[in-house]
């Protein structure tokens, strides 16, 4: 593993990514604008993007033209198909902890874009969802209104 | 650098734990590939999930990337939008199915989500299940809400 500097244009995209990246672009020319290029994309020995096809795409839009990248050497081919699925799919399994992106999301500046709208809400629901509401049933058969039922399932066990 | 000089970031916002086994077994079958990002004080920017497993593996020295100069609100930003941003790409299912074809895992459970009907299935069976049975004291009739 080696990181090298080389013409944005030597790198050549993986002709069966698996991956939809079109709705990326933009958050990730956001992300780049505002912290830098700080994660850069990996390629093999012959300059094929493993992981990192957003990133080259957004950095053509941005208009870079040199860029750092980590060439990995030696891999076989399918640990190479293996390493462009598993790089991703490993990814989507840690979740985040809304507690702590509050904590972390305070104070921070992202400059008008919406990147946490999703995470925003489920935070406001879990406020909502901590206090304790009555539930009131209605019997669909007789339409009278209950209260204090046995759960069935409950007793079953 | 050696796994014990890397410093976790002590908000670090993700709750990686279930993670650790698959990243573990994608470092044995693939490789470590894709560096440990640290600042100057080698506190980590990303890669939580990665020092974790190498841990777990055994393993006593790695590469990291080590960045010099980011000022502590980019850090802070990075720390997120390196994560957040992953989230916006999604699978091309055509393409995914020929690129798992022949590929073998050694038995790395991972749900691809290319089973859509059988998740639908079973996703609306468990809904079903998961509201409580309730029997009307006036009519008898019995009823899940």
């Amino acid at each position: 593993m080696e990181l090298v500097r080389v013409q944005l244009d030597t790198l050549r995209p993986y002709q069966n990514n698996p991956r939809y990246n079109d709705d990326a672009i933009d958050a990730v020319e956001e992300s780049i604008e505002q912290v830098g290029y700080i994660s850069p994309i990996i390629v093999d020995e012959s300059f094929q993007i493993l992981a990192g096809h957003s990133r080259w795409k957004s950095l053509h839009e941005l208009g870079e033209d040199e860029i750092d990248v980590i060439i990995v050497d030696g891999l076989t081919d399918e640990q190479k198909r293996k390493f462009r699925l598993l790089d991703n799919k490993t990814a989507e399994i840690a979740s985040w902890d809304l507690g702590k992106l509050q904590e972390e999301l305070d104070n921070l500046d992202f400059e008008g874009y919406d990147f946490w709208s999703a995470e925003l809400e489920k935070m406001a629901d879990k406020i909502v969802a901590e206090k304790p509401k009555p539930k009131v049933i209605v019997c669909p058969m007789c339409g009278k209104v209950v209260s204090g039922l046995v759960d069935m399932d409950k007793f079953d066990e | 650098m050696k796994l014990s000089e890397l410093v976790p970031y002590k908000n670090n916002p993700r709750k990686n734990k279930s993670a650790v086994k698959s990243v573990s077994e994608s470092i044995r079958q693939t490789g470590y590939n894709n560096p440990i990002i640290v600042d100057e004080n080698k506190v980590i920017l990303a890669g939580h999930t990665r020092r974790l497993s190498l841990m777990k593996r055994g393993e006593d020295e790695v590469q990291v990337l080590q960045v010099l100069g980011l000022s502590e609100t980019a850090k802070k930003k990075f720390r997120l939008l390196d994560n957040k941003v992953g989230e916006y790409a999604s699978w091309d299912y055509v393409a995914l199915t020929n690129e798992l074809a022949a590929l073998d895992f050694e038995g790395l459970d991972l749900d691809w989500g290319l089973d859509w009907k059988g998740n639908m299935d079973s996703g609306e069976e468990k809904k079903k299940k998961e509201k409580p049975e309730y029997v009307c004291p006036e009519c008898g009739h019995h009823f899940r809400a």
